[in-house]
């Protein structure tokens, strides 16, 4: 029994480690791409990047229980949108609205809000019923 | 939610963890719940109640009922 759970619990971190060392190893990769890629390969590498640490962190999403869920939704809820409005507010004082700064953080806080409400659509969608 | 999940899992001999796994849940879970830090979802009040064999209501207390 031991064992077993040792087993799942290395499972967790393994699945996290890779999925950390995937996101770094990526976002090297895009660090670098520039140099030797075109704008158009070097985007659709980032997607499969993007879209292969999504696939990787699937399994390890099925393995938490409700309250581990739980924990990461409000996290990501308050502490995410916290900390993208701090971001874009620090992107004001460092360098104004009009900098090159301040439209990529208005652009992924924009990205994020879209899929937040689109994934809140599909869900309710998804969990809806017909009016008895 | 009040419970007895500590008493009832120290009187079958099981270690929070080797219930959680059982539950296939995490040991923090089962701490989180047995400390009333935390309401299990229904499933796994129902998994919890069959595992210990008895109804849901004697393992968690209703706080709806006077």
């Amino acid at each position: 029994m031991q064992m077993a759970i040792m087993t799942r619990r290395r499972k967790i971190w393994l699945a996290a480690g890779i999925a950390l060392l995937a996101t770094v190893a990526g976002g090297i990769l895009i660090g670098l791409m520039p140099r030797y890629l075109s704008k158009g390969a070097a985007g659709g590498l980032a997607a499969i990047i993007l879209v292969g640490v999504f696939l990787a962190m699937t399994p390890r999403w099925r393995m938490l229980d409700y309250m581990q869920r739980d924990s990461r939704l409000v996290s990501w809820y308050w502490g995410g949108s916290f900390g993208g409005g701090l971001g874009l507010v620090l992107a004001i004082i460092l360098g104004g609205v009009r900098s090159p700064l301040f439209a990529g953080a208005a652009l992924v806080w924009l990205l994020q809000c879209t899929g937040y409400v689109l994934v809140r659509v599909r869900w309710w969608f998804a969990h809806r019923s017909t009016a008895a | 939610m009040k419970n007895i999940l500590r008493e009832a899992r120290t009187a079958s001999g099981l270690s929070q963890g080797a219930l959680a796994e059982r539950m296939d849940v995490t040991r923090q879970t089962i701490n989180a719940v047995e400390a009333d830090k935390y309401d299990p979802s229904l499933p796994l009040a129902y998994k919890l109640a069959a595992f210990f064999q008895m109804p849901v209501e004697d393992l968690f207390q209703n706080p709806f009922k006077s």
